[in-house]
């Protein structure tokens, strides 16, 4: 199972990184904005794209959009802020699978993950 | 569609398909016997017609004798009598082994399938017909092969003779013959009566079972339903949270919980729109939200489980109209849940549920939590804090809090003096807040913040009272027995430490003592208007030794602030006098050759004036007009050192309470100690404190070491 970490925050990407569940995933490459984001779902295709929504150069909806172009199986979970439910829901609506809100605990993400992979 | 997927219907299904077969096999069967009973019958009339034609052959007999013996032609008739015979013959062997037979005539080309009889009686009729037949065979076989021409009147005659004697006996045979035949077909013509009387029979009794069956098993499922939906309803009328179906228009289902009519006061939501219902309890832009939120909940894509945190509705303030007519605040919790019908998303199930009670108790249990830790917070602090400083803290609040007890009493006041009031008291509260603040007693500054912000309500109001400080004065009177419980506490734990006087307090976080000269000379900068740099040197626990460190705090604390507050000037003076507006205030430890340490604060102020302390200590009774006119300016500079002297021209917090270098001078001498103060007029100010270096227990009295105080003017 190939993951992709999306955000711009390092410390965030270094988060998801050294949480246990991904230990078991292969990470395929971290992006720091959406463009980058959309060229390596082209490289490397994951399986798994944990997204930020505001991020630098293109944001996540449009990055959504075009990933999904790009391979329209890829599962998405958005990793955002609260602040701002509409975008959440946005993100949702065009495609993306879950959210989980910053800032999360280590085992919030670990299920997030289980429940992303629940019926692979 | 395999039998088995089709469920309850499976048996009606059997039913008719059973009703279909057999209606299919009796009208075969119909089919196959009626043709055989057709067959039968013609064979029927063959037999029949062999009867007339052993008549009419004996009568072709005699007209062709006839004809004969008057020399006719016997053409016509010798070819009727061979016909007959023909006829007849054909037949008779069809009877017997099957095969075809003409119609009519045995011209005729058109011909009928004659099956061999196959009753044992008929057969013996045809075999005993046969038998007899062949006697005609054999005399008038050779009378018709021979032909028209040949034919003798002898040969007629003996014709006659043998025809006559047996035509009888074989029209007997195939009037037997043909009994039996009829006999046979009548049997299946009543048989296939019967089959078809039991068929209409079987499909009757088939219809009965399926009505039996079908409509009891229809009654059974009206019933279970029945039973079902009254179950639902009990359900709907008895759980504790409202309950409804959505749709994908978000349209409310037909039944909804009875606890969904109380929430909402309203019966009418069967067919509504969501909206509807929420209109009124949330905005447009949180009912849009909630809206985009349930759409995703239809989208399967979406994990259901992570989406919970979304949820717009999860809880919501509202304020419904109550039974008893009047508007109350209620904190509902709405939960979103897929319903799947075939695995798809039918509906979404929504659970509303009456949170206020938990809200409600949750807030008490967490202003018990606050006050409790309160009280714990008071206690730790008072622990952790110069009793001294503690005391001081006190005293300020109090006397800040008398003061304003005494500005309120005054009334017959304009909204100008009121507003000027409001301004005082947000001084006098913003200070005690911000010692608070730096000794890190929790309640009292959170009081004093509710008290600031209640300040500033007033201040912005169209027109101040005396009722306007109603509100203020209640949060006053708490403040104030917070300060009483406070020092209570405080007398309490200074009983149990002279009890224990033994047991050294511990020198912990000093550190922390010492930074926080930082913040307080920041504060009292900032309450000053006056801007100062704080310089400390060796003022850590690396440097001062950990008996000291209590005193050193101490001293620092209140030597720093007297500098600040009394020593350096506003900016504009500083700049006035050729100074850089910024004040500098330097507090320096070291342990010196001598092994003694020492405590140097030095300020760029404007060092002290001997008119101002003069003036103060007249004003404040602390000397004689008499006494004072003989007093050198040394003994004058000493009047700071007295109980209850102050130089700050007004009323602050950080000054002007009598509370000061008194407390210093007692401190350092009970530690036998030195203290030297130097100043130049607007240059600034020296304090030197000297500390022994091997750390003396004793306590001096305050009168034995007084001259251990030196003043210099420089």
């Amino acid at each position: 199972m190939k993951l992709l970490i999306v955000d711009d925050s390092n410390i965030i990407r270094r988060k998801i990184r050294r949480s246990n569940k991904v230990g078991d995933l292969e990470v395929v490459g971290s992006a720091c904005n959406g463009l980058e984001a959309v060229e390596l779902v082209k490289q490397t295709q994951p399986d798994l794209i944990t997204m930020d929504l505001t991020m630098p150069e293109m944001d996540g909806i449009e990055s959504i959009e075009k990933i999904l172009e790009v391979k329209p199986d890829t599962r998405i979970l958005v990793v955002s802020a609260l602040a701002d439910k509409a975008t959440a829901i946005r993100a949702l609506t065009i495609g993306a699978r879950g959210f989980i809100c910053k800032p999360f605990t280590e085992d919030e993400l670990n299920d997030a993950f289980e429940q992303l992979l629940e019926d692979i | 569609m395999l039998l088995h997927d089709l469920g309850k219907y499976r048996g009606i299904v059997a039913a008719i398909t059973l009703f279909l077969v057999l209606d299919t096999c009796v009208l075969a069967l119909n089919y196959f016997v009626s043709k055989e009973i057709q067959q039968e019958t013609e064979s029927v009339n063959l037999a029949g017609r062999q009867g007339m034609l052993t008549q009419k052959l004996l009568k072709s007999l005699y007209e062709l004798q006839d004809d004969l013996a008057v020399n006719l032609d016997v053409t016509e008739n010798f070819q009727e009598f061979a016909d007959t015979f023909g006829l007849f013959d054909v037949t008779l062997v069809a009877l017997k082994e099957g095969g075809m037979v003409p119609v009519t005539d045995i011209n005729d080309t058109e011909m009928i399938e004659v099956k061999p009889v196959n009753s044992e009686a008929a057969m013996q009729s045809v075999d005993a017909g046969l038998q007899l037949w062949q006697q005609y065979r054999e005399i008038l076989g050779p009378i018709i092969s021979n032909g028209s021409k040949q034919v003798s009147l002898l040969d007629i005659h003996e014709s006659i003779a043998t025809v006559k004697e047996t035509n009888a006996t074989l029209l007997k045979f195939m009037n037997d013959l043909t009994r039996y035949m009829e006999q046979q077909a009548n049997e299946k013509t009543q048989m296939l009566q019967y089959v078809e009387a039991a068929a209409v029979l079987a499909a009757i009794l088939n219809f009965f079972v399926i009505m039996f069956i079908f409509v009891g098993r229809l009654k059974k499922n009206d019933e279970e339903l029945e039973l079902a939906q009254k179950e639902n309803s009990e359900i709907l009328s008895t759980v504790k949270e409202g309950l409804f179906l959505l749709d994908q228009e978000l349209i409310i289902g037909s039944q909804y919980s009875r606890e969904l009519v109380n929430i909402f006061g309203r019966e009418d939501l069967d067919g509504k729109k969501l909206a509807v219902l929420l209109k009124d309890m949330v905005s447009d832009s949180e009912l849009q939200l909630s809206e985009d939120y349930i759409g995703l909940l239809f989208k399967e894509h979406v994990n259901e489980n992570l989406i919970q945190s979304l949820n717009p509705l999860k809880q919501i303030e509202v304020n419904l109209l109550s039974s008893s007519g009047l508007f109350e605040t209620k904190y509902l919790s709405f939960q979103f849940n897929r319903v799947r019908v075939n695995k798809l998303v039918s509906h979404v199930l929504v659970t509303v549920m009456d949170r206020t009670i938990e809200v409600e108790l949750e807030r008490e249990l967490e202003e018990a939590k606050t006050k409790a830790k309160g009280e714990v917070d008071s206690l730790v602090s008072i622990l952790s804090i110069e009793k001294s400083a503690f005391i001081d803290f006190l005293d300020k609040a109090s006397d800040g809090i008398n003061l304003i007890n005494e500005e309120l009493k005054s009334s017959n006041q304009d909204h100008q003096a009121y507003m000027a009031k409001v301004v005082q008291f947000q001084r006098i509260i913003h200070s005690i807040k911000g010692d608070a603040a730096a000794l890190e007693v929790s309640p009292v500054e959170k009081k004093t913040h509710e008290m600031e912000d209640v300040l500033t309500e007033i201040k912005n109001s169209d027109e101040i009272s005396g009722n306007s400080f109603l509100p203020f004065t209640v949060k006053l009177d708490e403040l104030f027995s917070q300060i009483g419980s406070l020092r209570l506490l405080s007398e309490q734990i200074a009983n149990i430490n002279d009890q224990h006087s033994d047991i050294q307090p511990a020198a912990t976080p000093n550190m922390q003592s010492f930074s926080e000269i930082n913040t307080l000379v920041k504060r009292v900068a900032e309450d000053e208007n006056k801007m100062v740099n704080l310089v400390t040197q060796g003022l850590d626990s690396h440097h001062v030794p950990p008996a000291y460190i209590r005193k050193v705090r101490e001293v620092a604390v209140q030597l720093v602030r007297n500098a600040v507050v009394h020593g350096i000037e506003e900016p504009n003076k500083r700049v006035e006098l050729g100074k850089s507006p910024q004040g500098t205030v330097k507090a320096l430890f070291q342990q010196k050759e001598d092994g003694n340490y020492s405590l140097i604060i030095v300020d760029d102020g404007a060092g002290l004036s001997v008119n101002r302390i003069k003036r103060h200590a007249l004003k404040n009774d602390l000397v004689s007009e008499q006494d004072i006119e003989k007093m050198s300016n040394a003994e004058i500079l000493n009047l700071i050192f007295q109980p209850g002297f102050s130089t700050a021209s007004d009323v602050s917090m950080h000054a002007g309470r009598g509370v000061g270098l008194d407390v210093i001078k007692q401190s350092v001498v009970e530690a036998g100690g030195k203290m030297k103060l130097s100043y130049k007029q607007n240059k600034g100010c020296r304090f030197e404190i000297i500390l022994p270096g091997k750390i003396t227990t004793t306590t001096k009295t305050y009168n034995e070491t007084e001259q251990n105080i030196g003043v210099e003017q420089v």
